[in-house]
């Protein structure tokens, strides 16, 4: 379920569409997981973006911190679906690598710009 | 309004009963009649209705126009969770009525002028809802009809596309050129001649973010790398120079600090409430001593700014309000239930407001008597409004679309 405003980010490993689901730690919008996308894939019709922000995400399975790259599916309407705000490790638009509210659309196919969903795949291992 | 929608049950009953007897509506007329509760407006629509049907006069149905602004006068942006289409509601706040609204595209940057004399917007629309060609576009809207005045294309899509920054989008201080920002595929400014309605150039900047207008030609960017950049465009050539680096790498600036155009001063809260006050009436911007809005035993138990747009600063008054609460770190934009008002000049607490509410943003009118202080309910789609002397609400305004998140008020006062 979403987090308790002001709560402490306490990270789950077995559901993917819930906001607490660890690698949403810094998810800003909604899960594509609940649009007909997955947890690594976007929803059919819309576009994928190259760009993302990333974060590093607890995993209370395996005790290790892991880079996620969240990346837009861009080019429909915001799905509406599984809205969530995480905010670990967040930090202003002066830190754009960092930072949730920017449209992470840039790269995506015929230059879609508006906001649909994220993905929240794995990049590496953090430290 | 020609038809009322709520209609009081003392007029029902003077619809109704013409020429009946019935006992039970007039039993209702007598109480509506006597309560003391203050007249709603959809009350004194229905009683005025009902006044005019019994005079016999004829309705007669036409286009309403907007009062003319005044210190009261409030905006609340709502960019609708990343909708495609959003809305902008123009609010009273001294009856909570809601006045007009104006209709936005994808994530559009509000721009009201402080003498309340220019509502436009920075906007984004596409060829097919979501997706197709994209046109990025100024609108001005005439203050009395709300009817676009102007339609500026911007050539290129140059817009940043983000959560809505009040200062991502200014106008400079004789409200002629419109500024807004560019991020991609370099930081820039965009500047738009608003009296000849065309828009004019893209001015390259440094890895800088949002704008804050000192002078026709002049406004301050804030740095990367924790300074200040001064830039000057009268010329043919930008100049630009930079401030002292006044902050720290891990000293985190919110997105959303408080601008007085007028007082050429920022307000800029920290995620940990420490508030530098950016003094822009120099040569170079110069930060002044940082305030602390909380002591270091209230950090310890958790206490810190959080929400959209949670600080707020009243010129006149020379007091900053702060939006924070009880939270564990990495919240820093979840709502907040507390407004901390400090004495911008000694840095003192003056008092603490509990809002009763989730809180996602807060503002205050610039009037130095009657003041309000607005604050934003995202979740609850609900302007609160409070008597900013008494910190008690007043009265509140709901069904603000779908997740409103901005309020932007103008500062009239001399």
């Amino acid at each position: 379920g979403p987090r308790e405003a002001r709560g402490k980010w306490e990270p789950q490993d077995h559901d993917v569409q819930s906001c607490n689901y660890w690698r949403h730690c810094s998810i800003d919008g909604n899960i594509c997981d609940c649009s007909g996308g997955s947890l690594t894939t976007c929803p059919p019709g819309t576009k994928l973006a190259t760009a993302s922000w990333v974060a590093s995400c607890y995993n209370p399975t395996d005790g290790q911190s892991y880079l996620i790259a969240y990346r837009d599916c861009c080019g429909a309407n915001v799905s509406g679906r599984c809205p969530c705000l995480n905010t670990e490790g967040e930090l202003p638009v002066y830190r754009p690598e960092f930072g949730n509210d920017i449209i992470w659309c840039f790269g995506a196919e015929d230059d879609a710009m508006t906001y649909h969903c994220t993905i929240s795949p794995i990049v590496g291992k953090a430290s | 309004m020609a038809t009322p929608r709520n209609i009081l049950p003392a007029d029902l009953a003077r619809l109704l009963c013409a020429g009946l007897t019935c006992s039970v509506l007039a039993l209702g007329t007598a109480y509506a009649e006597t309560a003391a509760a203050p007249q709603t407006e959809g009350q004194k629509q229905a009683a005025e209705g009902a006044a005019k049907l019994a005079k016999g006069e004829d309705d007669e149905p036409h286009i309403g126009t907007m009062p003319k602004a005044d210190a009261h006068r409030v905006y609340v942006n709502d960019p609708a969770h990343f909708a495609a289409i959003t809305q902008q509601f123009i609010i009273d706040g001294a009856s909570g009525n809601v006045l007009g609204m104006t209709d936005g595209g994808f994530l559009p940057n509000p721009v009201i002028s402080n003498d309340g004399t220019v509502i436009a917007q920075v906007s984004t629309v596409f060829e097919r809802i979501a997706r197709g060609k994209r046109t990025d576009y100024v609108e001005v809207f005439d203050t009395e009809t709300l009817l676009p005045s102007a339609d500026i294309e911007l050539p290129n899509t140059p817009r940043f596309l983000i959560g809505t920054y009040p200062q991502m989008s200014t106008l400079t201080p004789d409200n002629k050129t419109l500024l807004f920002y560019q991020f991609s595929p370099s930081p820039a400014v965009g500047l738009v001649d608003l009296a000849n309605k065309k828009f004019d150039r893209m001015i390259d900047v440094p890895d800088c973010y949002e704008m804050f207008p000192t002078a026709n030609d002049t406004f301050y960017m804030h740095c990367r790398d924790g300074s200040m950049a001064k830039v000057e465009f009268g010329g043919a050539e930008p100049k630009i120079s930079h401030s002292e680096v006044f902050h720290g790498e891990d000293d985190h600036l919110i997105n959303t600090p408080a601008y007085s155009m007028k007082a050429k001063k920022i307000l800029w809260p920290t995620y940990t409430g420490k508030i530098y006050p950016v003094d822009l009436s120099g040569d170079q911007a110069k930060v002044d001593k940082a305030i602390e809005a909380f002591t270091e035993a209230e950090r310890k138990e958790g206490w810190a700014p959080g929400g959209w747009q949670p600080i707020a600063f009243h010129r006149v008054k020379d007091r900053i309000y702060l939006l924070a609460d009880k939270r564990e770190e990495w919240t820093h934009k979840d709502p907040s239930r507390f407004v901390f008002v400090i004495d911008a000049k000694t840095g003192e607490r003056v008092k603490k407001i509990e809002m009763g509410h989730e809180i996602d943003a807060i503002n205050v009118s610039q009037n130095a008597e009657g003041t309000l202080l607005y604050g934003l309910s995202t979740g609850d789609r609900t302007l609160y409004i409070y008597d900013e002397e008494t910190g008690k609400e007043v009265r509140h305004v709901d069904q603000l679309g779908r997740g409103p998140q901005v309020i932007t008020v103008s500062d009239m006062e001399s």
